[in-house]
């Protein structure tokens, strides 16, 4: 029997769609520029006669609904923009984490080797939090390459941190998922028609592509999202301890007196975050905005996960 | 005894894992890690101070430069200066940042050696001063303390309260489950970010200052790390009860005690709560990671120099001693986990084929 389609289910798929469009759409949708014209070093306006000089960040108001950054850029057009980063980024890393775990769980969930060591490995990674392994060495990277002074930095060894940064939370994540996928593969593994697969002569490869791997489809899929949800978390976290990734540009505060900002270029949201979190005492619009929006976008994604599972979860419990 | 064992070999392979992650900055080199520079008076030659430092060999005569063993710079520099005709000396800065994983296993074996040594590394103090980590742990860890296991009780107390009351009365149920929904959307980051503003404008109201919001000297937060560690870990374990209390109330025997005349209150406190003691202690090594990362967001927003905070303060960069803070975290982790193995082992009704009677 066809299960009945719930209106929350609809609602949910709508809100991902709505994000889906924003993050491909949100560069055009946005109110103002972010280019090198669209730069404000100070509006002057004249009030009874008087000039009166503003500098960036102008708070919220009418011209910059969520106010603006220290190079007048707009933090709402910056969010529009970066929106897309920030789903590419969580997007490949939680690829790169599924692209290792998935054969990595379902070898050692149909053959039952391995099955101590990625355990032993999931133990390791998960005893201590993933900022002890993440923080010390990234930062020690960042700035022992000098990424701290933006522009300046060489862009070889901006590329080789993005990739070192990609491949380390990848491998943080790698296990736990891998130990996960392998004791549902281990489950259905045990059932008749597997095993009967392997009476008639069926490799262990397409047993575990045509009959473990199409059952546990939507288990992947939950999985996926769940993980999604979990690297945005994640990134965020990084975020706050200064480990970002992502173009960004340094300017130079107060003139002459040595105190550097760096900026993202492309509004992703975590660095926005980082950017947002130094300023917390002088400008906290600017965090809370971002930090609102990146609550939504997880909340959003938590809605549509339980929805989804509502809707088509079926599967046999161990 | 073969558990032991096993548990103690992963908890050093932690540990070593730790270690060795969080002395990668050594791999970053700026500087020739095999020269230096002298400036010199009249009174002596760069030759006759080659001949009075064994291992080093002239790479540049007009400039003063030096070779010497790999990685033993500081060492030759101390050498150096107290020679006679020597000035000062420099170290050869390189054109651009290099890695090099020598210079990364040199330092490894010299701070294995320290360590052998009773050398832990020094720590930077509020004061900006550098003194011995071990002048610093005691207090550091007690800071910490203050806030996480005090916090982490609570979380773990009131998300149990919350999820057996949310069973036993269903409106309380709706509202608590609302809110466990909003809330596990919310970034630790977020959390703390609102209570700080919330303590700002709380000032601004009162004129007096309600709740710290960073450290000042010796004035330590304690709202603001305390609540972050009691909400997100308390949001993982409330969800995580609820759905294992929920498993529960569809069981067997619970319809058979309903029918004898137990009420609801006391089947879950007798026989429910009973059962999902695997849950709860399953979770727990979780929420407690996660209350640890937390602790640390908490440390970096608020300015305190706690464990989290020694290792993520961009003040602290480059201190010799972050190996060893990132090593009593791990430990801190790891003790926390086997507490929840041993409490397993207690009270954890295991039943089956193999359980012995």
């Amino acid at each position: 029997m066809k299960r009945k389609t719930s209106k929350m289910y609809y609602f949910a798929c709508a809100i991902i769609v709505v994000i889906v469009l924003l993050a491909v759409f949100g560069g055009m949708l946005k109110p103002h520029g972010l280019t090198n014209e669209d730069k404000i070093n100070m509006i002057t306006t004249e009030i009874d006669g008087k000039l009166n000089y503003e500098l960036p960040p102008f708070a919220p108001n009418g011209t910059f609904l969520l106010g603006s950054d220290h190079r007048g850029f707009d933090i709402l057009s910056l969010l529009l923009n970066g929106l897309k980063y920030t789903l590419a980024y969580a997007g490949i890393l939680m690829a790169l984490r599924f692209m290792v775990a998935v054969p990595l769980g379902m070898w050692s969930g149909t053959t039952g080797r391995g099955g101590v060591a990625i355990r032993a490995m999931q133990w390791v990674v998960s005893a201590v939090p993933a900022f002890l392994f993440l923080y010390p060495s990234l930062s020690g990277m960042y700035f022992g390459l000098g990424l701290n002074e933006g522009d300046k930095a060489d862009p070889y060894y901006r590329m080789l941190f993005t990739i070192v940064f990609f491949v380390m939370v990848t491998v943080l994540g790698v296990f736990p998922l891998a130990y996960q996928i392998a004791e549902r593969t281990r489950f259905y593994n045990r059932k008749t028609f597997v095993d009967a697969s392997r009476l008639m002569g069926a490799s262990p490869y397409h047993t575990t592509v045509r009959h473990i791997l199409s059952s546990m489809r939507l288990e992947l899929l939950f999985m996926a999202i769940s993980e999604f949800i979990l690297v945005l978390f994640l990134m965020g976290q990084l975020a706050i301890f200064n480990i970002i990734i992502g173009g960004s540009e340094t300017l130079e505060w107060e003139d002459g007196l040595g105190y550097f900002i760096h900026l993202t270029t492309t509004g992703e949201w975590t660095s926005m975050i980082a950017y947002g979190a130094k300023f917390i005492r002088i400008y906290p619009y600017m965090v809370i905005e971002t930090g609102i929006a990146f609550a939504l976008l997880i909340l959003a994604l938590q809605f549509f996960l339980h929805q989804f599972k509502k809707q088509f979860d079926a599967r046999p419990k161990l | 005894m073969k558990a032991i064992m096993k548990w103690g070999l992963l908890s050093l392979c932690t540990i070593a894992a730790v270690f060795l992650m969080s002395g990668i900055s050594k791999a970053f080199i700026h500087e020739e890690p095999d020269q230096l520079s002298l400036k010199m008076g009249s009174q002596s030659t760069i030759q006759a101070v080659v001949s009075q430092l064994p291992g080093s060999a002239i790479v540049d005569e007009e400039n003063l430069i030096l070779s010497v063993p790999y990685g033993r710079v500081d060492d030759y520099r101390k050498l150096a200066v107290k020679l006679p005709g020597v000035l000062k000396t420099f170290v050869v800065p390189l054109d651009k940042p290099e890695i090099s994983f020598r210079y990364y296993w040199l330092s490894v074996k010299d701070l294995l050696h320290n360590y052998s040594h009773g050398d832990l590394g020094l720590i930077r103090t509020t004061s900006n001063y550098d003194i011995p980590v071990t002048d610093m742990l005691k207090e550091t860890v007690a800071r910490t303390s203050l806030y996480l296991i005090p916090g982490l009780i609570v979380g773990v107390l009131l998300s149990v309260l919350l999820s057996l009351l949310a069973s036993i009365r269903r409106g309380i149920g709706k509202v608590t489950d609302s809110v466990h929904a909003l809330l596990s959307g919310l970034p630790d980051f977020l959390l703390i970010i609102l209570i700080q503003l919330a303590s700002i404008y709380l000032t601004r109201l009162t004129g007096r200052n309600v709740i710290l919001v960073a450290q000042f000297g010796d004035e330590i937060p304690f709202v603001i790390p305390f609540l972050t560690i009691t909400f997100i870990p308390g949001l993982l374990i409330y969800g995580t009860l609820r759905m294992a209390i929920e498993r529960e109330l569809s069981q067997d025997y619970i319809t058979t005690a309903l029918a004898k005349g137990l009420s609801k209150r006391n089947v879950l406190l007798r026989h429910v709560l009973r059962n999902i003691m695997e849950d709860l202690l399953t979770v727990l090594p979780k929420a407690t990671t996660l209350a640890l990362a937390s602790m640390a967001v908490a440390e970096a927003i608020c300015d305190i120099l706690g464990l989290g905070g020694y290792i993520v303060s961009p003040r602290m960069q480059n201190i010799s001693a972050t190996p060893t803070i990132c090593i009593v975290l791990a430990i801190f982790s790891i003790l926390f986990h086997i507490l929840y193995a041993l409490l397993g082992k207690l009270f954890v009704v295991r039943v089956g084929d193999g359980v012995q009677p």
